[in-house]
């Protein structure tokens, strides 16, 4: 035999071994069907990133400011916390302080770190 | 081999019989790769996704496409488990070769005893009929060494025949 023949014998049985490989396959049409829906939820996810990203922007933004605005009127909110005096302006502050904490509560909500 | 370029991108039709000419060839391709039918199958099938995602190209591209898909599916699942030595180096101990061959001729058992890199440009020549430029691109190795690596894997391959007691007159 020469190796011209052995060569030939080889690729047939390459072939053969290739043929007889019969796999269940999955379903053709769930896959397409599968890979529409990927599709979808990449697009949507790269619709959203902006918003996200504003997102936590707002959030960082808004959280430095109320940490800002109490730092600088601390003196005023302190008799208010502790009880002793009350000033015209600790009211305010106070409610104030709650509603941008739900502010920044609210924009946080729902997580944006949502993995799929 | 017959399809033209096109602008849009390929309709379910058109996906799904592509998908029956080449998955049962692509999915022998994974599971001789992987040694794993499981593998072959998860592996398939987000090659098959990528290749939809992907924007339309011709037949032969496609084909290509795939198969370089699926093997740098398979390639970066290896890289994970740190098994990224076995792709171009480890090959099989051939001392067993004659304790676990069976007496009928099994292809697949030589498969079993070549590197990855050796499965697959015997699979890619001979089965898929591949040229040596489409292998390299598909495998990332230049068109002159898989010259070499087709012909080194073939003469090994054919090595491991013979100890197993396979004579191609007997055939």
């Amino acid at each position: 035999m020469n190796n011209n023949d052995d060569d030939v014998q080889f690729d047939s049985l390459i072939k053969k071994m290739a043929h007889d490989h019969q796999p269940q396959l999955p379903n053709s049409g769930i896959l397409w069907w599968r890979a529409q829906i990927l599709k979808r939820q990449a697009d949507k996810e790269r619709i959203e990133r902006p918003l996200v990203i504003m997102r936590l922007v707002a959030v960082t933004a808004g959280a430095v400011i109320l940490f800002g605005f109490l730092m600088s009127n601390w003196r005023q909110a302190q008799p208010a916390a502790n009880g002793s005096h009350v000033s015209f302006l600790a009211p305010l502050l106070v409610f104030s302080a709650i509603g941008c904490a739900l502010l920044l509560v609210l924009l946080a909500w729902p997580p944006v770190s949502k993995k799929n | 081999m017959t399809e033209t370029a096109r602008d849009e991108p390929a309709s379910q039709a058109e996906f799904e019989a592509f998908y029956l000419r080449t998955a049962r060839v692509l999915h022998g391709y994974l599971c001789r790769l992987s040694g794993d039918p499981a593998t072959a199958d998860e592996v398939l099938q987000e090659a098959f996704i990528r290749m939809i995602h992907a924007a339309a190209m011709e037949e032969a591209h496609r084909k290509a496409y795939l198969y370089a898909t699926a093997t740098n599916i398979l390639r970066d699942r290896w890289r994970k488990q740190k098994r990224e030595r076995e792709w171009s180096e480890l090959s099989q101990p051939e001392t067993s070769v004659h304790q676990n061959f069976s007496l009928s001729l099994d292809m697949a058992a030589v498969f079993d005893r070549l590197s990855a890199q050796e499965r697959a440009v015997l699979w890619l020549a001979h089965v898929e009929e591949m040229s040596h430029r489409e292998i390299g691109a598909i495998l990332n190795v230049k068109e002159k060494s898989v010259r070499v690596i087709v012909f080194r894997a073939r003469e090994k391959a054919k090595e491991l025949l013979e100890r197993a007691g396979f004579r191609g007159s007997h055939e």
